[in-house]
């Protein structure tokens, strides 16, 4: 037993020693005459090597620069961003969703100001300056007071119904154009034997949102949304409470998975619903049928589509409006970065020929300019295409991107509040009414 | 100052330095900051803005601070009338005269322990999942459909879900602890109580409660502290969801702090939970009548 | 006679049905995770059946994705270092506790032990700067000091009160024969310690081997990753594909296990001495 005792002294010694040497040797090995830039994302694969495949191809064109990418899981990203962020060492690229989201950090000086440099550098060997090799509109949510702050690089997202095409042949449903025939649609199903047709796990709250998005978005328009932020209306408009209380109904039809509220999206919970032909439809972005490949092979995969939401008969919104953005990911570069330029030269990689082209593969299309040809290869990737530049206007998540964090965080707490049938209506719109004001001030007269 | 006082005082510096210095730098500061910071109202990005005793009002008005402090203590009962009872129950059934098998049931009976909160929560998420998950099942083949609940998305069975799953990791921590101060406890007391004429229970009673008094009081001590301050299950498991349900004092503290931003305010619920953990363990030790540092009873 | 041995079988069955019951509530979640990891797809076949094919291609899958070997080492190193220096650490403060009188001692006493009730999160965002100033950051060297830091408070804890019931009188001999403190703690007290430490050994091992948040707060590159870290980024990477995820967590577990198995005795031990004395 004392020989034991000594026995893990000394094991432990020899660990001490073994870092120590380890330590030396490893630091020794990194070529301290290149530039290191630190890169943090949240992509799983199989886009995480795809990401890395763009870092190698930025590496080779410029061999003095290092990019150390990171990947992590999207939660601890949240968390760990905020605390880098809080404590003034964040790397030296990040990303959020851009525009209110990202306003406090841009408004506190801790991103760089690129307008200038994505005008006048090109993007890679393309001889297009940056601004240009991406649409018009991928730059909206990353202007701000007229100045650029970020760049897009990852993929449109809207939201649409994916929905499995054998089922509803099996059941002889067919794509509603109304809300009214999709809630006929729900019951149709029901009697056929799918108790809870409507896939939804909403633990993380923001799943439920897309409901509270689409459905107010048919009532009244993307301009309500955007009157409530400028302080020009106010959320007791009958809109929204009509829009919860369709939520409601909803749930108490039993539309939506057994336990939704407790269903966890990032293990899968509810897509293995669908996966099980227990659920025949989920309304979240158009990247979903992407994860099935993976999950549960092309055989499912090519039984799936996707649907628009219906319009609402008697809305006042146009029924053409997406609830989605152009990028999702907005890289930005800190202003502790000390090699500015580069960072800037790198992110474009993200979206070069190579990348799109990989992507469009699994249905996600960059917001780069002229890439027609390539899309007639990919008929999935140009459905996607063509349907979000289709809408009229694009409403920006609530959670993430339409709000600052905190209203943004508010909503989700309501509307998860709803769907558990926790709180009326009425006591909804009082809660976000008493949240926006203390975000972004009182109504204006 | 004679040799040996002068030795003992360079061996008391010596030797109580290192620990200080390190427990100093992670531990004793980040209290009086968070405290600093609950006076201030801060996004973690711009200037603190000094808002001086306002989190603190607010946070006694606030109804979600008070629900999360009562799931805490809900939590904190169920540890201790709950987990550490059943400790001591397993305990006593593995002591046991007339068991077999005991060493088998011992090994299997220790593993959750060794799990990490996250390993739990993900294994657990599934095992409640209400269509896939073993317990609706379970509860459907043996006849009984009506039973099955959306464990985790329910607000009505959620914490009781918590309960059981952290029951479930730790009744077994509790169980090594009781079984090792049974194994103390000396034969010859109940063999003279049996030849007296007592009875199983009777010897129970007043032989071995007594003399486990102290443990059971530590071991409840832990457990109500641990508890208090309870959150990467949960985390995992419900997020402090649905709507609240599962929601303790410090995944609130977290939410507010990475979630809403407020940096101050998280510190304030942060400074609360702190006191009211170190409150808790004093009082109950209080009323235990057991003194930490002697060892002894009061 | 008949009728005492009728009651003790009606005993013994009770007893080994209720052992039972626990070991099934026990067991049973375990057994669920072993069979969703080996799983094609975690949905193919039914709750109670045996996967389709044992799909031991889910554990080559994890064991081929790069740094698993990398996170196994650095969790190894950052745990014995802070183990040791935990229980090095610990076992000075709690002799200075119990054998030196100074005022204020009781107050530092309860100062250490209050740590215990220390919220985790409030302390990120100020470990996370100082961790940064001092230039450590993202290397194995960050992990260590919060490790150490946060298991003294209950490592001082049992010490100190296993160190309170030794006798005090091979102390006194050692002392009238010329030892200094220094002496007794190393050839009296501590041998005496002996198995309190090495179950605290255990105790702390298993703390910190499974820690995880302050693992993602103080290191990024997956160079300096612990376990628990790369499990949960594992788990990020393949999301909804359940039964890989289940084979992650079984991965993440087998180090404990294996632990366990080898040093079931000790690692009892270590668990009992969390509140036997005090």
């Amino acid at each position: 037993m004392i020989g034991k005792r000594i026995g893990k002294r000394l094991v432990s010694m020899l660990v001490i020693i073994g870092g120590v040497l380890l330590l030396l040797v490893g630091s020794s090995s990194v070529a301290l005459s290149k530039k290191v830039i630190t890169f943090w994302y949240i992509e799983p694969e199989p886009f995480a090597t795809m990401i890395e495949d763009s870092i190698k191809r930025f590496e080779e064109a410029n061999p003095d620069v290092d990019i150390k990418g990171v990947q992590y899981p999207h939660q601890q990203y949240k968390t760990k961003i905020r605390v880098v962020l809080a404590a003034g060492n964040p790397p030296d690229i990040w990303f959020l969703w851009g525009d209110e989201g990202v306003r406090p950090y841009i408004e506190a000086g801790m991103v760089h100001d690129i307008t200038d440099l994505v005008h006048e550098m090109d993007a890679m060997e393309t001889g297009v300056p940056i601004y240009d090799y991406f649409l018009p509109t991928a730059w909206d949510l990353v202007t701000q007071k007229g100045r650029i702050w970020g760049m897009p690089g990852c993929m449109i997202t809207f939201c649409v119904f994916t929905y499995n095409k054998s089922l509803f042949n099996r059941y002889g449903v067919t794509i509603p154009e109304t809300y009214s025939e999709l809630k006929s649609l729900i019951v149709k199903l029901q009697q056929a034997g799918l108790e809870h047709p409507v896939a939804l796990a909403n633990k993380a709250k923001w799943a439920g949102l897309y409901w509270l998005a689409m459905i107010s978005l048919r009532l009244g328009g993307i301009d309500l949304w955007e009157k409530v932020r400028s302080r020009d209306a106010s959320f007791t408009n009958p809109v929204f409470v009509k829009t919860f209380e369709e939520n409601q109904e909803l749930v108490r039809m039993g539309a939506f998975s057994e336990g939704f509220q407790g269903l966890d999206w990032d293990a899968g919970q509810d897509r293995a619903l669908m996966y099980t032909e227990k659920a025949a439809l989920a309304l979240y972005d158009n990247d979903l049928p992407d994860y099935m490949v993976t999950e549960a092979g092309t055989e499912f995969f090519e039984k799936v589509d996707v649907f628009p939401f219906p319009r609402i008969v008697g809305g006042k919104g146009d029924p053409n409006t997406g609830y989605g953005t152009p990028g999702a990911h907005f890289f930005h570069v800190s202003k502790t970065c000390p090699y500015l330029k580069e960072a800037v030269e790198f992110i474009p990689y993200l979206s070069d020929r190579i990348a799109i082209e990989e992507r469009l593969r699994y249905g996600r299309v960059l917001p780069v300019k002229g890439i027609e040809d390539l899309l007639v290869k990919y008929p999935r990737a140009a459905n996607i295409y063509d349907l979000f530049f289709g809408f009229g206007r694009v409403l920006a998540n609530l959670d993430v991107i339409f709000f600052l964090p905190e209203m943004g965080d508010e909503i989700m707490d309501v509307s998860q509040d709803v769907l558990g049938l926790e709180i009326t209506p009425e006591e909804a719109v009082k809660r976000l009414d008493e949240a926006i004001t203390a975000a972004y001030g009182p109504l204006r007269k | 100052m004679t040799s040996i006082k002068r030795a003992k005082l360079i061996t008391g510096i010596l030797f109580m330095t290192p620990s200080l210095v390190i427990y100093s730098l992670y531990m004793i500061i980040p209290v009086p900051y968070a405290l600093y910071l609950s006076f201030f109202r801060w996004n973690g990005i711009s200037p603190k803005i000094l808002v001086e005793i306002s989190n603190w009002g607010r946070i006694l008005v606030d109804s979600v601070f008070r629900k999360s402090l009562l799931n805490s203590i809900y939590i904190g009962v169920a540890c201790i009338f709950l987990q550490v009872p059943l400790g001591l129950f397993i305990a006593l059934l593995l002591v046991a005269k007339h068991l077999k098998g005991k060493k088998v049931f011992q090994t299997v009976y220790v593993i959750p322990l060794l799990l990490s909160a996250v390993a739990v929560g993900i294994l657990w998420k599934f095992y409640l999942d209400p269509t896939f998950g073993v317990v609706n099942n379970f509860l459907l083949t043996v006849g009984l459909p009506n039973l099955r609940r959306p464990w985790l998305g329910d607000t009505s069975t959620a914490l009781f879900a918590v309960i059981v799953v952290e029951v479930w990791q730790f009744a077994p921590l509790y169980m090594l602890i009781f079984g090792a101060a049974l194994s103390e406890v000396p034969q010859h007391l109940y063999e003279a109580a049996v030849i007296d004429g007592a009875s199983s229970l009777e010897c129970f009673w007043h032989i071995t409660i007594p003399l486990i008094r102290g443990v059971y009081i530590t071991a409840t001590t832990i457990a109500l502290v641990g508890s208090i301050k309870m959150f990467d299950l949960v985390w995992v498991m419900t997020e402090g969801g649905p709507s609240r349900a599962t929601e303790l004092m410090a995944t609130y503290m977290y939410k507010q702090t990475f979630h809403r931003l407020e940096f101050g305010y998280g510190a304030t619920i942060g400074v609360a939970l702190f006191g009211i953990a170190f409150g808790l363990g004093i009082l109950w030790l209080r009323l235990m009548k057991h003194s930490v540092l002697s060892g002894q009873k009061v | 006679m008949r009728e005492y041995v009728v009651r003790k079988y009606v005993w013994t069955c009770s007893l080994i049905v209720i052992a039972i019951v626990w070991l099934v509530f026990t067991g049973y979640p375990l057994i669920f995770l072993a069979q969703g990891s080996l799983k094609e797809r975690f949905f193919e076949s039914g709750i109670w059946e045996l996967p389709k094919h044992f799909a031991f291609s889910n554990y080559a899958k994890i064991f081929a994705s790069g740094l698993l070997y990398r996170y196994f080492i650095n969790s190894i190193m950052i745990v014995f270092i802070s183990v040791f220096l935990i229980v090095l650490l610990s076992s000075m403060a709690s002799y200075i506790f119990t054998r030196i009188q100074f005022p204020g001692k009781r107050l530092l006493f309860i100062l250490f032990v209050s740590g215990l009730m220390i919220p985790i999160h409030s302390t990120l965002i100020p470990v996370y700067i100082f961790t940064n100033k001092i230039g450590i950051y993202d290397t194995i060297w960050a992990l260590i000091g919060p490790y150490v830091a946060w298991n003294l408070p209950l490592t001082i804890f049992i010490l100190t009160a296993f160190m309170q019931d030794l006798p005090k009188e091979l102390d006194d001999a050692a002392a009238i024969d010329g030892c200094s403190p220094i002496g007794i703690y190393w050839r009296i007290v501590l041998p005496l310690c002996k198995p309190a430490i090495v179950a605290l050994t255990m105790l702390n091992f298993i703390f910190c081997w499974n820690e995880f948040l302050y693992a993602l707060i103080l290191v990024s590159s997956p160079e300096s990753r612990t376990v628990p870290l790369g499990i949960y980024t594992y788990q990020g990477q393949f999301w909804g594909n359940i039964s890989l995820v289940m084979t992650v967590v079984m991965v993440g577990v087998l180090p404990m296990l294996v632990v366990y198995a080898f040093l079931k005795k000790q690692v009892i031990r270590g668990m009992t001495f969390t509140g036997l004395k005090g």
